[in-house]
């Protein structure tokens, strides 16, 4: 059993919500930190090479302020939905993925962070599966198409978590100095910004409250990788951090803008 | 002619390095091993530095996008970026097949050659590979 920090869920946003998961990350830590959070106003994240120009693909996310994620893959519309980012230093990695090698591990992780979503979601009542386990036996992940859709909940990797054929979570990570940042959304409620993207409330689930849903899947995911939480304020340097963070990159239209 | 995997220097991060002398001048060529791009699966985007950038060894000089993740790539050496590769970006299919030709990403004019000892040879590298792995 190792401890690690657990930050209070709270809505922020969203270049400071997406500059704090890059200062937790870029902090000296010794134990995995464990974040949700929710977003101030709807907000649409860019994926890291993802163009500004591509959102007139998507017509009803345009009138919703813009962020790139420090992370790849496709935009998405933060608004009805919970948001966890994961941090893990490398020494933490090797002890809870001993038997893989460093990108075994982030693999790890995906496979760990989205199994104890899953479990989460059975206890609220809903079966949910990653992508890859819903494939057939004939089939196999696919490797990216040429031109992938610009919304990640449109897109497909086998660690997705799917609910009545919907992408319901999608993840990304980062990987800074041997330690990885995991980030991913979790739709509650169709958005009227991205009204073809589901929630788990749209499958008649009851809609859980952000915080009773971030409770059990900390729960979950502690159990399963024998981390023990512990209920932790951002430390002041990371909160020094993250403002300056803010200011340079997420929150600099010249940043976000570069692509 | 084809650059011969045992002959590279290798960084812990998993760039290779071709050293090579023109006219007096130390020149090094930096690319990605065959290891890390088996690892990092299916590059989707790369990010080139500019021509003319000076840059320590270790330091951060651009980024790849896998399937799964946003990566950095650092500079096993010392020097001034001389040349870039601009075709790799649009055809990173092609660096699976062949990481130590076309998938060179840049030419660095060396500016403090003995850091080049804290280089991995060949065989120190796969040692590395096979216990990560």
């Amino acid at each position: 059993m190792i401890s690690g920090r657990l930050i209070p869920l709270e809505s922020l946003d969203g270049s400071l919500n997406m500059a704090i998961d890059q200062a937790i990350v870029e902090s000296d830590f010794a134990g995995p930190t464990l974040r949700f959070y929710g977003w101030s106003a709807p907000t649409l994240s860019l994926g890291y090479f993802q163009k500004v120009s591509d959102r007139v693909l998507h017509a009803e996310s345009r009138p919703l302020a813009i962020v790139r994620r420090s992370t790849g893959g496709g935009a998405i519309v933060h608004h009805h939905e919970l948001t966890y980012s994961l941090a893990i230093p490398s020494q933490s990695q090797k002890d809870l993925f001993r038997s893989t090698s460093n990108t075994g591990a982030a693999i790890g992780v995906y496979e760990t962070v989205h199994n104890s979503i899953i479990n989460a979601l059975l206890d609220f009542g809903m079966k949910a599966k990653l992508h890859g386990d819903s494939l057939g036996t004939e089939e196999t992940a696919s490797p990216p198409e040429e031109t992938e859709p610009f919304l990640c909940f449109q897109r497909r990797s086998a660690w997705d978590i799917i609910a009545s054929g919907y992408k319901i979570l999608g993840s990304a990570q980062r990987r800074v100095q041997g330690k990885i940042l995991q980030h991913g959304s979790l739709l509650i409620q169709a958005s009227n910004f991205a009204p073809q993207l589901p929630g788990i409330t749209e499958f008649g689930l009851a809609r859980p409250s952000p915080s009773e849903l971030a409770d059990n899947i900390a729960e979950k995911l502690g159990a399963l990788l024998g981390i023990r939480w512990h209920a932790e304020l951002l430390s002041s340097d990371e909160q020094e951090l993250g403002k300056s963070i803010q200011q340079s990159c997420f929150g600099n239209p010249n940043w976000t803008g570069r692509r | 002619m084809s650059r011969d995997e045992k002959k590279l220097l290798y960084a812990e991060s998993h760039e290779w390095v071709d050293i090579a002398d023109v006219d007096g001048v130390k020149i090094a060529t930096i690319g990605i091993s065959a290891f890390a791009i088996e690892q990092l699966n299916d590059l989707v985007y790369m990010d080139l530095p500019k021509v003319g950038r000076s840059l320590a060894a270790g330091e951060e000089f651009g980024e790849v996008e896998s399937v799964k993740a946003v990566s950095p790539l650092y500079s096993p050496v010392s020097g001034e970026i001389t040349e870039v590769h601009s075709e790799l970006p649009s055809n990173l299919d092609r660096l699976k097949d062949n990481p130590y030709d076309f998938g060179w990403i840049m030419k660095v004019k060396l500016s403090n050659e003995p850091a080049l000892g804290s280089l991995l040879d060949y065989a120190a590298y796969t040692k590395q590979c096979s216990e990560a792995g």
